[in-house]
């Protein structure tokens, strides 16, 4: 009896000293109120001319919140009615001086902003206009007729964005590791770690021969570049491919043929599937032109992160010609995997099998009709969603190697 | 008509014909009976059995009773919140009884409920998502619920301790269980225990007590589910007064189920008057709780907490002769903070888990209700031969969410009377017939809502559609009638079936809402 109530009086007691834990966590807490914060940057722009004027975003994800304004490069700017939260920001720019256009970045990624006039300094550099663009992106899929999921109509379009001739020979696309956005986040090791991305599936233009891009044309990478709208695949399917430059043939089936769009080499892909399917939730990819052949059996270059056996590819950051990063939702935006120097936001269609896109922003439209993509290095900015996908928008031109277009 | 259906109609005319027989049957003392109005008016007779401290039931005369219902509710009707079910169905049964053992005054009750709820919306994962927590999924897909409600509640009061003290404890338990019945899916289960030990003195005329509270909740949803797994569902969790951040159930990027986990603490203060036929009763009180809610368990990430403070106070008159006169007044304070918090991911291999920032209160939630009533009742020996009560009612709602700023206030006024006549049949059988009416009057109401996304489904379909039912002024007409026989002759129980019907309608607007119930039971 006596052990009973020991025994009872114990619970009694633990039950008491967890609320009691409860209670003390909220006794302090007091009402909002909204903050100060101010933001410095530190200017890296090189031989790049100094902006006259900056914008200054501040978004947080979470709450859907956002805050704008405009700072000269040489004085601090507080920003006022901040909701404390996490969040990214951008400071940007655009110049054009001696022919050339030059674009601003600088971003801070998921600060936290808990106390008032906090001050957040922000490493702004600078580079001419990114030449070869994600114009859109096709990733999420589309519904069948009867309400079945169908993903094998996925595509990259890949823009010409400047004023002089690109040429695609070896350029390689790699989605990055891990393939959804999540909270757990893969940790790699190694000092320099944060200088590489690290790709799980690299796909590469064949570096056999030149694939010249001319200003204002675009090139397709196509998961399988044929008529998704045939009967046996999905007639409800947003997008006939046939006229795709490429595709990411693994092996032909009884529905995948060879089409005629030239095949990509499949540069790094440790355990291949029948077909390139990219997650439907949103991947993070990334465009880059490798200074040395892929070696997908490299001890150096293949690496696992920690705890794990996952074989990614590490590439260098200062390789990337461009990023895109797509989370599930709004809500995940706070779960990038992208490093912000790359992209400092994410793009989202919000959903998965809602044949939909996204598709960069044009920044302007020249004279001759070619139009200039929007390029801030922020996803979240610079694309937007687009129903129904569609290769080639804003009259962008195949190139004239295409014969079967 | 289903065969349940079929079932329950069945039952309830054989025991109306039971109940017809019976008379002719058995014959029996009137100084033993032990009806429903009996019941009713021993409550309305006792002070302490209403309040929070259990040592007090003994001071009450509330003697021996039993008590088992059985009753089929059903509601329809488009007049009701968006959160509830256009049509419902509710099988409940409960027993009461309380008598003395030796010295000691025991007290119990327990109910079973089976719910069925039809073509709610916007209640993804909540057994009841009015119970004061802002933070919780909802979905626009029309949806069915099946609940199941079970209640256990015990009040023992001990013998006089020195000829003057009783030491007592009252105690309930809750149970619940509910499924959502379309996508997206949820299995929630609640369980809350509350404990209140006292202790009550008698001083000659003067009685006073003491009570302690103190009560543990927790709420779990096991992951909720998409029966058509190749569409995932959209949903919006709620953070209070329409504030909300998207989500999706289903898939890689599934939204993790909830986890509720509240501590209350309270005690609470009564005193008693009585000279010959007058009584006072006057007791207040008050209570703090703490209720945090929590995505995926196995990597917590908080949703919100809400702290609560809870103030009651209470003050009965009554007089009992030849007729029995109540006064009461009471008054109660109900103010939930709602915090949310910033929190990061800490991504180090071997934590991986959300540390908090920052939490701070972001939004408040007031509800503040001041209640007079008086009851007359007739003739009181062991029943009454007819009652009749008034009652206003004055509620005020207030509730901000800070930044960005929304507001909510709604005030209403409340005015009720009802009546019951006790009409003797043959034997020990009788009738009772009653009657009452509500009349509600909207005295303000206003909702703004500054939050992102104004032009959402969850403003314009379900917080706007909330707010308008909640501002409406409305009547409410209900009537019920009930026969009761004496069967058991030396203990004075007998049998009842009652039939009850409430008809609610606003005063603008073709909408309506009817609940009839109907009960059989047994006294003893």
């Amino acid at each position: 009896m006596k052990q009973k109530i020991k025994r009872y009086s114990l619970f009694s007691l633990l039950i008491l000293l967890l609320s009691c834990e409860q209670f003390q966590s909220v006794s302090s807490t007091e009402e909002m109120v909204s903050l100060r914060a101010t933001i410095k940057v530190n200017l890296n722009v090189g031989n790049a001319p100094i902006p006259d004027q900056l914008q200054v975003k501040l978004v947080n994800f979470a709450e859907r919140y956002e805050l704008t304004t405009t700072m000269t490069p040489n004085q601090p700017i507080t920003v006022e009615d901040i909701i404390p939260g996490i969040y990214t920001v951008t400071v940007s720019a655009e110049k054009s001086e001696d022919g050339f256009s030059y674009n601003y970045n600088g971003n801070a990624v998921n600060v936290g902003i808990v106390n008032d006039m906090e001050t957040i300094t922000v490493d702004v550099g600078a580079g001419k206009a990114g030449a070869l663009l994600f114009k859109e992106v096709y990733f999420c899929g589309s519904r069948t007729p009867t309400g079945g999921s169908y993903f094998r109509d996925q595509f990259y379009e890949i823009y010409n964005n400047s004023d002089l001739d690109q040429n695609a020979r070896g350029l390689a696309i790699a989605i990055i590791n891990p393939l959804t956005a999540t909270a757990n986040m893969p940790v790699y090791d190694g000092p320099d770690a944060d200088k590489y991305v690290y790709a799980l599936q690299i796909w590469q233009v064949p570096d056999t021969s030149d694939f010249i891009l001319k200003p204002g044309e675009s090139l397709i990478i196509a998961q399988m570049a044929d008529d998704h709208r045939k009967a046996n695949l999905n007639p409800a399917a947003p997008v006939n491919l046939l006229s795709a430059e490429f595709e990411t043939l693994v092996q032909t089936t009884a529905l995948i043929q060879d089409n005629p769009a030239i095949n990509m080499k499949m540069a790094f892909w440790p355990s291949p599937t029948p077909q390139w399917l990219t997650t439907v939730f949103g991947g993070a990819f990334v465009l880059y032109v490798p200074s040395e052949p892929i070696n997908p059996n490299s001890t150096t270059e293949v690496v696992s992160p920690v705890g794990t056996t996952t074989k990614t590819y590490r590439i260098p950051i200062e390789s990337v010609v461009d990023a895109l990063e797509n989370v599930g939702n709004p809500n995940q935006m706070e779960l990038k995997r992208m490093p912000a120097v790359l992209d400092a936001g994410a793009a989202t269609v919000n959903g998965t099998y809602l044949g939909v896109s996204v598709a960069r922003k044009v920044k302007e439209t020249l004279p001759d009709g070619r139009v200039i993509l929007q390029d801030t290095n922020n996803s979240t900015d610079d694309f937007e969603v687009m129903d129904p996908p569609q290769i080639r928008r804003y009259g962008a031109k195949a190139p004239s190697w295409n014969t079967w277009k | 008509m289903n065969k349940r259906n079929i079932q329950y109609i069945k039952g309830l005319l054989l025991a109306v014909v039971a109940l017809q027989l019976a008379p002719f049957i058995k014959a029996q003392e009137k100084s033993n009976l032990i009806s429903p109005l009996t019941i009713e008016l021993s409550k309305a007779r006792s002070t302490w059995l209403e309040s929070d401290n259990g040592a007090g039931i003994g001071l009450d005369s509330l003697g021996k009773f039993g008590l088992i219902d059985l009753a089929y509710n059903t509601t329809n009707g488009s007049f009701k919140r968006v959160q509830q079910g256009e049509k419902e169905k509710l099988l409940d049964v409960f027993t009461e009884g309380g008598q003395k053992i030796g010295n000691t005054y025991a007290w119990g009750r327990f109910a079973y409920t089976n719910e069925t709820q039809r073509d709610t919306r916007f209640n993804t994962a909540m057994l009841d998502p009015y119970r004061g927590v802002p933070y919780y999924p909802v979905d626009p897909n029309v949806s069915d619920w099946k609940k199941q409600h079970y209640n256990l509640q015990m009040k023992i009061s001990s013998s006089p301790l020195l000829g003057r003290y009783y030491v007592g404890i009252q105690a309930e338990y809750k149970a619940e269980t509910g499924a959502k019945q379309m996508d997206p899916r949820s299995e929630v289960y609640l369980y809350a225990i509350n404990v209140k030990p006292g202790i009550a003195a008698n001083f000659g005329s003067h009685r006073v007590g003491l009570n302690l509270v103190y009560e543990n909740l927790i709420q779990e949803t096991r992951a909720h589910s998409n029966s058509d797994t190749q569409v995932n569902q959209n949903v919006f969790v709620m953070k209070g007064l329409g504030n909300h951040y998207t989500a999706v159930i289903g898939g890689l990027q599934s939204l993790g189920s909830f986890v509720y986990d509240g501590n209350k603490v309270g005690g609470g203060l009564q005193y008693n008057w009585h000279q010959q036929a007058f009584r006072v009763f006057a007791e207040g009180g008050y209570s703090f709780r703490v209720e945090e809610a929590v995505r995926d368990i196995t990597k917590p990430r908080k949703e919100g907490t809400i702290s609560q403070q809870e103030y009651y106070a209470h003050v009965a008159l009554l007089h009992e002769g030849v007729n029995l006169n109540r006064i009461d007044f009471s008054y109660s304070s109900n103010t939930i903070n709602g915090i949310e918090f910033v929190q990061v991911l800490d991504n180090t291999y071997e934590v991986q888990q959300w540390v908090d920032l920052y939490s701070n209160i972001r939004s408040t939630f007031s509800y503040d209700a001041y209640r007079l009533s008086y009851d007359f009742f007739r003739n009181i020996t062991q029943e009454y031969s007819w009652k009749a009560g008034l009652y206003a009612l004055y509620t005020v709602k207030d509730d901000t969410y800070i930044l960005p700023a929304s507001h909510l206030k709604i005030s209403d006024f409340y005015l009720g009377a009802d009546a019951t006549f006790n009409l003797p049949s043959k034997g020990n059988s009788r009738w009772a017939l009653g009657a009452d009416v509500v009349l509600k009057m909207n005295q303000e109401g206003d909702y703004q809502y500054g939050g992102a996304d104004p032009t959402s489904i969850v403003i314009t379909e379900f917080m706007n559609a909330d707010v308008d039912y909640l501002t409406q002024d409305y009547y409410k007409v209900g009537a019920n009638i009930s026969y009761f026989t004496g069967l058991f002759d030396q203990k004075g129980g007998g049998a009842y079936v009652r039939l009850a019907a409430d008809y609610y309608k606003p005063t603008e607007g073709d909408d309506k809402r009817v609940i009839t119930r109907l009960g059989v039971g047994l006294t003893f």
